[in-house]
């Protein structure tokens, strides 16, 4: 599952699920780089916060579904043409996304 | 049901402006706004001056530093935030990092709903390509401080005001407007009228409920307004459970963000919104 860590948190041999990148979107760092001390050093120089990581803890069907719910739940009276409704979408989205890297 | 009027207005909204909470605001402020009239004032002298005041410097510097902000370790002086993010944004960053200090546990999941609004709305304001995104951000980090107010100076009313929306039905800010006759809304307004907060950041904030009533600066009005939906939506309100109502039309027509743009937003800060599930005040260092 895609999970996602504080530079400070960020340890030895994590995988990144996502490239790393600058203020101005160039690619640092690729998806699926196993971190090291001086990597995750650059990134601190680097002013890099965040870091998307695979936790391998697999999503199951049931935190799947539960997690759906829950946005769904959140959206109960927000229409699809809305910009909430488009934020439901690319919610929605994500999380399959999360579930497919379980996969590969 | 008959409203419940648990807090006076009146009495209310004095105890709201003598804030006995912060003592060492207020004055430093008015100096603050002081300085920024004289045309002639450098922004390295309002700086210096500033900087005079040790806390208020680290406790500055420690927020907008903090790996949460938006500027991880890259601003070093008080000065350097004046030139980077201007005079209003420092000024609400000053009243954010005194503010949230004080706050009991309970509280926590607001400070973090306020630091994410305040990512979205940077977020959002730089997608729409506006000037002074900084002082969208810091509308969007104080849009709930009226509720701050609330923890701090009737924590147990306000519970009763929460579990009330929880059982009706109602929006948070509805049922404030039926047991109290004011909102976190109107307080917010209130405290920063009294702080001598520029326009730019009252409107907003005192709006954010009420987006069309708004006497102005329309703009920021619906960007703190949609900011705080967002963070809603994607989990991070102060309270949980609470669905979303619909945003005001008036914002579908003039903020016409397109899919991607929205994946775009909500890619951007969703990262941030899981680290902060687990902050506390005393880790924005």
């Amino acid at each position: 599952m895609k999970k996602c860590v504080s530079i400070n948190d960020a340890v030895e041999g994590m995988i990144l699920t996502k490239p790393v990148t600058n203020d101005k979107g160039m690619v640092l760092c690729s998806k699926g780089t196993s971190l090291n001390e001086s990597l995750i050093k650059r990134f601190k120089e680097m002013q890099i916060s965040v870091l998307y990581i695979e936790s391998g803890i697999e999503m199951t069907e049931e935190e799947f579904i539960q997690e759906k719910d829950k946005i769904k739940k959140r959206f109960l009276n927000i229409k699809s043409d809305s910009i909430l409704g488009k934020l439901k979408i690319s919610l929605l989205k994500n999380l399959e996304e999360q579930k497919e890297t379980n996969k590969e | 049901m008959s409203t419940e009027l648990i807090i006076d207005k009146d009495s209310f909204r004095k105890k709201v402006e003598r804030l006995t909470n912060i003592p060492t605001l207020p004055n430093l402020l008015s100096k603050f706004t002081e300085m920024i009239k004289n045309p002639k004032t450098s922004m390295d002298a309002i700086g210096k001056e500033l900087s005079k005041d040790q806390v208020l410097t680290s406790k500055l510097l420690k927020l907008v530093n903090s790996a949460f902000y938006g500027f991880p370790g890259r601003i070093s002086t008080v000065s350097h935030a004046l030139v980077l993010l201007g005079y209003d944004a420092v000024k609400g960053l000053i009243i954010t990092s005194n503010i949230f200090e004080n706050l009991s546990s309970d509280a926590f999941p607001l400070w973090r709903h306020s630091i994410a609004s305040s990512l979205a709305a940077r977020s959002i304001a730089n997608e729409l390509s506006m000037q002074d995104v900084e002082e969208f951000a810091v509308a969007g980090l104080l849009h709930d401080i009226g509720k701050v107010i609330l923890h701090i100076e009737a924590p147990e009313e306000y519970k009763h005001v929460i579990e009330k929306a929880r059982t009706s039905g109602r929006t948070i800010w509805e049922t404030e407007q039926e047991m109290l006759g004011f909102d976190h809304a109107n307080i917010g307004q209130w405290i920063c009228e009294k702080w001598t907060l520029p326009e730019k950041l009252i409107i907003p904030i005192g709006s954010h409920h009420a987006v069309k009533d708004a006497s102005g600066f329309h703009m920021r009005v619906m960007v703190t307004s949609l900011s705080d939906m967002m963070i809603r939506g994607m989990g991070g309100g102060a309270e949980e459970d609470f669905p979303l109502e619909p945003i005001d039309p008036i914002c579908e027509e003039k903020i016409p963000l397109t899919q991607d743009q929205i994946d775009k937003i909500a890619e951007n800060i969703a990262p941030e919104i899981g680290a902060l599930q687990h902050l506390v005040p005393e880790d924005m260092k």
